[in-house]
């Protein structure tokens, strides 16, 4: 279980959460809507310990996340896998090298000669030719990248997996293809899956619990079916996003 | 009062830097394939490049001392004084900054743009360490390949002083012979010493820069400017010192500096 309790953030004297607290249960799939700029991904980064938090504290599995502790922060991010919102892919790597990476700097391989079979079941996982094993980040599509980015979190079989705007620059298509995926993942890793996004119609595809961020504060959090009948303003206005783009 | 918070910051962190690497590298860490495969990138590329600049430097040297000592009627001393000119100061510091404009720059803007995609964080999440992944290779190869590329610079100058001294109606044969009249053996470890700072200097700068680098492609913009900038300081600053100790050296022990 992920627990976020009291968590405030700024920068500079700009408040970007303020007094957060939520919790993210073994098996569930929790989204984290809000506009852009809201401090979404913020959230994510205090998460694995990329940036630390003014007040309050998360803890992952159990474990406090600390980042000034560098032994208990690797046990930390050994549990989690993060997509970010961009591919984030290592440009002078292959397709191949980028899938790897984890596998061997974790160690989890202990045979060298069992890590292509590895990285052929993570592009099968995520749907990805594996005639693309040997090519370089630049000669792939945005939505191939986003596809390797993925299975590189999934090699390293974390139990809890984050996604930053999973769906950011794909098409209709592609995003439909990502929603399958984690439909999937939900249902054949089980793994607890906080995904934090604006695409309301992802969330309602493939959340069983939504969480609302609005100017740093939480104003909804509760499951699909009560998100859509919700008097939140917010919500509403998240809704009707989606009845106008029908 | 911000900008020096700021200055103070940016030094503290390239020592902080150095330190991790050579801990790192004393502890086996350093992945020397890798080493090899940026020395390619960075140092194999720029060799057309010195060799070109060492020998305009070298004919440069040349051509200006010949004007002053012609004034003199001194002309047999222009090979001595023109090499050991371009040993000791001009030739390192000239190719040195070259280096910090093609090598500094391609790797900071290489390493920052990793950084403001998120690359280097991705590696913190899968297990590794940037600084032992990706920046220790980088700082080796750039010291590596900007030493042997400054002392591969420094020969070709005398070469090309050499060259332009026919030109300017020096005989090249007298030219070479009152070469060791002036240039000892100290000249020449100043020149090599020199040649190793300057390389350590461009590494750290040039990784550093690009690793701090924050704020998209702007944030890289601004980390090569300031990479370029603090390079040229430092060179400067450094050849500056290693001239005054040179000179403390003579002072003290009597060895060879003209």
């Amino acid at each position: 279980m992920i627990v976020v309790s009291k968590i405030t953030k700024s920068f500079g004297s700009r408040l970007v959460l303020d007094d957060i607290s939520f919790e993210a249960r073994p098996g569930e799939s929790l989204f984290i809507l809000g506009k852009s700029g809201v401090g979404k991904s913020v959230l994510l980064k205090l998460i694995v310990g990329l940036i630390a938090s003014d007040q309050g504290s998360i803890s992952v599995g159990g474990q406090k996340v600390d980042v000034e502790n560098p032994r208990l922060l690797a046990q930390v991010r050994r549990k989690c896998g993060l997509v970010f919102q961009f591919p984030a892919l290592l440009d002078s790597a292959t397709v191949f090298e980028n899938i790897a990476f984890g596998l061997r700097a974790r160690g989890l391989v202990e045979d060298p000669n069992l890590i292509e079979p590895r990285v052929f079941e993570q592009m099968r996982t995520v749907d990805l030719d594996t005639s693309f094993l040997n090519s370089y980040p630049n000669q792939l599509s945005y939505v191939a990248q986003k596809k390797v980015s993925i299975a590189r979190t999934l090699a390293v079989s974390p139990d809890y997996l984050l996604f930053d705007e999973p769906t950011t620059g794909m098409d209709p298509v592609a995003t439909a293809v990502l929603n399958e995926l984690l439909k999937k993942l939900k249902r054949e890793l089980n793994v607890t899956t906080i995904v934090v996004s604006h695409d309301i119609k992802s969330a309602l595809a493939c959340a069983d619990r939504l969480i609302l961020i609005d100017h740093g504060k939480i104003v909804f959090d509760g499951e699909p079916k009560n998100f859509k009948s919700s008097n939140v303003p917010l919500a509403i206005d998240f809704r009707e996003g989606v009845s106008l783009g029908k | 009062m911000e900008n020096s918070r700021k200055w103070v910051k940016s030094f503290g962190g390239m020592i902080l830097l150095f330190l991790q690497c050579l801990s790192l590298t004393f502890k086996g860490k350093t992945r020397w394939k890798e080493v090899i495969e940026q020395i390619f990138q960075v140092g194999v590329r720029s060799l057309g490049m010195t060799i070109t600049a060492g020998l305009f430097v070298g004919a440069i040297m040349a051509l200006q001392i010949d004007i002053q000592l012609k004034d003199f009627g001194a002309e047999s001393f222009l090979g001595g004084l023109s090499t050991s000119t371009t040993l000791r100061n001009v030739g390192p510091v000239l190719i040195a900054f070259l280096l910090s404009g093609k090598v500094g720059a391609y790797t900071s803007a290489e390493l920052g743009t990793m950084e403001v995609t998120e690359q280097l964080n991705a590696i913190k999440l899968l297990g590794a360490d940037p600084i032992e992944y990706i920046i220790l290779p980088r700082i080796w190869a750039v010291v590596i390949s900007s030493f042997l590329l400054l002392i591969v610079g420094l020969m070709v100058t005398i070469f090309g002083g050499v060259m332009f001294a026919e030109v300017i109606g020096v005989n090249a044969l007298s030219y070479v012979e009152n070469i060791p009249r002036i240039v000892t053996e100290w000249s020449i470890v100043l020149s090599v010493v020199k040649s190793f700072v300057f390389g350590v200097l461009i590494a750290v700068i040039s990784c550093y820069k690009g690793y701090s680098a924050r704020g998209g492609s702007v944030g890289v913009g601004a980390a090569v400017q300031s990479c370029a900038v603090t390079n040229l300081m430092f060179i400067i600053l450094f050849d500056f010192l290693l001239s005054m100790t040179a000179s403390v050296f003579q002072d003290l022990f009597g060895v060879g500096y003209l």
